[in-house]
C-alpha cells in the first residue's frame, strides 16, 4: 500500500579519492574514537597491504590494533577479536577488505557495544542490531557488494539493522588492488541489479533514485575497464604510477559503498524476491540471479505492464546518449544497454557468468514448480505474469504475455 | 587463531619541520604584505579589530597565529600559545598540509576535497584565504604560484617587482 510517505536511510559518510585514508583519524574523532582496531585478512597484513593505512595514521598520534583473520568467520573468531578489543581498550572498528572480513567487523561492533553473548542471542533469536561501536570501512577490490549493506552474515545466520552500515567509508586508490575477474563481476552485477530494480515498479522511491542512478552509472562505466586485461605500461609509467586504472577502481568501489544502502529498497523488488526463491536451486548467488532476472523483469514491466522506464537511460547511459535519444525510445535504449552490459560481462569472464536461468543451472521443471511460491511472495504480481517472465529469463528471450517465447532458444543463441 | 598486533602511529619529522618553517615565513609575509600591498590592506580593513586567526594542522600543530590589533596593525604571534583564537583554520592532517605547502595541491582544491575546516566566521575565513593567495603569489615564482592558486592574477609590472621586493625585504628583516 502506498502511504504517500517515502523514506530512505543513507547512514554512511563516504570519502573517496586522493588521500581519502588520511581523513580517517579526523572523522573517527567525530565519533569520539581515539583508539581504533583494524580487522583485515592475515594475508593482506603479511603482504604489506596495510601500509597506506599505517602511513595515513602517521602524525595523528593515535595507537591502533590490527587483527589479521586467517580462518573462516565464526562466532569464536568474533569472540577472539572482541577479547583483544576489550583488553586493549579500543573504541572503534575499521574493516579493511570485503566479504567475511566486513562481516566479522560488523559483528565485532555489535559485540563491542554490548557483549559477545548479546551477539549470540541476536544471531540465534533474530532481531535488529541497533547499538554498535563506531565503524569505518576501507574497501579493497575483494568485494561482494554486501559490505555497506545494513546486514551481516555469520555462520549462515543473517543479522539486520541500519546500525550495521558503516559510519564511514574511505575509498582510496592505494588500497584497491586487483582481484579475480569473476568475483568482481559478480559484485558489480549485484550492484547493478539492486540499483536498476528500483525502476521496475512505477512508484520508484524518489529519495533512493539519485543513489541508484549514481551506483548504476559508476558500475556501467567502471566494471568493464576493471575486468579487461591491463595495458602494457612503459618504464616511466611504472616508475611514476601512471596509466593505472585508478579512477575506475575508485568509482567502482564508491558505487559499491553507495549500493549498500539500496539493498533494503532492492529487497522489496520483484527481481530480488524471485532471486531469493531461485537461489537455493541454482549454482549462482542471489545477486547474480537478480542480474539475470533484471532485464526480463524490466522488459515485462515496460512492454506488458506499460511502466515508463525512460528515466532509466539517465542511469545507464551518458548525457550525450540521453540527449540524442527521443523520450519515446529511451526505455528501449536503456533496456538494450542493460542486456549488452550483462552479455559483455559474460564475454569478459570467459563464459563463467550466466546470461539466462538455464545457464545458471536451474532446471525448467524446477523453475515451473517454483512459480507458485514466487508469485506468492511477489506483492502485486499475478502467477501467470511471474511464470511468463521466469520463462523469458530461462530462455533469454523477450517476455511474452501469452506465456510463450517470442523467439526460440536456438534463434536467441 | 588470528594475528594481533598493536601499532603506534609514527611521526612525520621532515614534514613537520618543513611546515613549521613555511608557516613562520608565511606568517611574517602576511604582516609584510599588510603594509606593502593595497589589496591585503583592504582585506584586513574589512576584518574586525582584535581578530586573532590561526592556520594550523591537527592534532597538535604546528600553526601560525596572526592578530589584527585595535589600531589596525597586523602582528604575527608565532605559534600563539595561550592566545584566544577567534578564527581557527585547521587542516585535518599533516599530509594534506604538506601537499598544500609543497604546491602539489592548490588551496581551492584542498578546500574542495574537504581538507580544511573552519571554526569561526566563514566571511572572515574567506578573507584569510584570499590574503593567503595574494601572499603566495608574492612569495613564489610564477610557475610554482600557478600551482598554488586557482587563477594567477594579472598584476602590474610595479606590483610584481617593487611591491614584491618590499614584501620580501620586510618578511626577512621584520621591519
Amino acid at each position: 500500500m502506498d502511504t504517500g510517505v517515502k523514506q530512505f536511510v543513507f547512514p554512511s559518510k563516504i570519502g573517496a579519492g586522493s588521500k581519502a585514508l588520511e581523513h580517517l583519524p579526523f572523522d573517527l574523532g567525530g565519533f569520539g574514537a581515539v583508539r581504533p582496531m583494524v580487522v583485515c585478512t592475515a594475508d593482506l597484513d603479511k603482504e604489506g597491504g596495510l601500509k597506506p593505512l599505517e602511513d595515513a595514521f602517521k602524525g595523528s598520534g593515535l595507537t591502533f590494533g590490527i587483527y589479521g583473520m586467517d580462518e573462516e568467520p565464526s562466532l569464536e573468531i568474533v569472540r577472539e577479536v572482541w577479547t583483544h578489543y576489550n583488553d586493549g581498550g579500543f573504541d572503534a572498528v575499521i574493516a579493511v577488505g570485503g566479504g567475511s572480513v566486513v562481516d566479522v567487523a560488523k559483528c565485532l561492533t555489535v559485540a563491542a557495544a554490548g557483549s559477545p553473548d548479546a551477539l549470540r542471542t541476536l544471531l540465534s533469536e533474530g532481531g535488529t542490531a541497533d547499538n554498535t561501536a563506531p565503524f569505518a570501512w576501507v574497501p579493497t577490490l575483494e568485494l561482494t557488494g554486501r559490505e555497506a549493506a545494513p546486514e551481516a552474515c555469520l555462520g549462515g545466520q543473517i543479522l539486520h539493522g541500519t546500525a550495521l552500515s558503516p559510519n564511514l567509508v574511505a575509498v582510496d586508490a592505494r588500497m584497491l588492488s586487483a582481484r579475480g575477474a569473476r568475483g568482481l563481476a559478480e559484485a558489480g552485477l549485484g550492484a547493478l541489479a539492486s540499483a536498476l530494480c528500483l525502476y521496475e515498479a512505477g512508484n520508484v522511491n524518489p529519495l533512493a533514485l539519485p543513489y541508484a542512478r549514481l551506483a548504476a552509472r559508476q558500475v556501467m562505466n567502471g566494471l568493464e575497464p576493471l575486468l579487461s586485461a591491463p595495458e602494457e605500461k612503459g618504464l616511466l609509467s611504472r616508475w611514476f604510477g601512471m596509466g593505472e586504472k585508478r579512477e575506475e577502481e575508485v568509482a567502482f568501489a564508491t558505487a559499491m559503498a553507495v549500493n549498500g544502502s539500496l539493498r533494503q529498497e532492492a529487497r522489496k523488488s520483484l527481481t530480488f524476491v524471485l532471486a531469493e526463491v531461485l537461489a537455493p536451486v541454482s549454482r549462482c548467488s542471489r545477486e547474480v540471479l537478480a542480474a539475470v532476472l533484471l532485464p526480463s523483469v524490466l522488459e515485462y514491466a515496460h512492454r506488458v505492464r506499460g511502466e515508463d522506464l525512460s528515466d532509466m537511460l539517465s542511469a545507464v547511459g551518458d548525457l550525450d546518449l540521453l540527449c540524442a535519444t527521443p523520450v519515446q525510445q529511451r526505455a528501449e535504449a536503456a533496456l538494450a544497454l542493460v542486456r549488452e552490459k550483462i552479455n559483455g560481462l559474460w564475454l569478459l569472464t570467459e563464459a563463467e557468468l550466466p546470461r539466462t536461468l538455464a545457464e545458471a543451472g536451474i532446471e525448467r521443471e524446477t523453475l515451473l514448480g517454483l512459480c507458485d511460491e514466487a508469485s506468492g511472495m511477489a506483492e502485486g504480481w499475478q502467477c501467470h505474469e511471474v511464470e511468463t517472465l521466469l520463462l523469458a529469463a530461462y530462455n533469454g528471450t523477450r517476455p511474452d504475455p501469452r506465456n510463450q517465447s517470442t523467439r526460440s532458444p536456438q534463434e536467441a543463441s | 587463531m588470528g594475528q594481533f598486533r598493536e601499532v603506534t602511529s609514527g611521526r612525520r619529522v621532515f614534514q613537520r619541520l618543513y611546515i613549521t618553517i613555511m608557516l613562520w615565513f608565511v606568517g611574517r609575509a602576511i604582516v609584510a604584505a599588510s603594509k606593502a600591498d593595497l589589496d591585503v590592506k583592504r582585506e584586513f580593513d574589512g576584518l574586525p579589530d582584535g581578530l586573532t586567526f590561526s592556520l594550523g594542522v591537527l592534532p597538535v600543530g604546528p600553526r601560525m597565529v596572526i592578530r589584527k590589533e585595535a589600531d589596525g596593525k597586523v602582528r604575527y604571534l608565532g605559534q600563539g600559545k595561550g592566545e584566544a583564537i577567534d578564527l581557527d583554520l585547521t587542516i585535518k592532517h599533516m599530509q594534506a598540509f604538506f601537499m598544500i605547502f609543497s604546491f602539489q595541491e592548490s588551496t581551492p582544491t584542498a578546500n574542495a576535497r574537504a581538507r580544511l575546516y573552519v571554526d569561526g566566521g566563514v566571511p572572515e575565513a574567506c578573507a584569510v584565504v584570499r590574503i593567503l593567495d595574494i601572499v603566495q603569489v608574492y612569495l613564489l615564482p610564477k610557475f610554482i604560484a600557478k600551482l598554488a592558486v586557482k587563477r594567477y592574477p594579472a598584476w602590474s609590472w610595479t606590483r610584481h617587482t617593487l611591491v614584491r621586493s618590499m614584501v620580501y625585504l620586510r618578511t626577512v628583516t621584520g621591519i
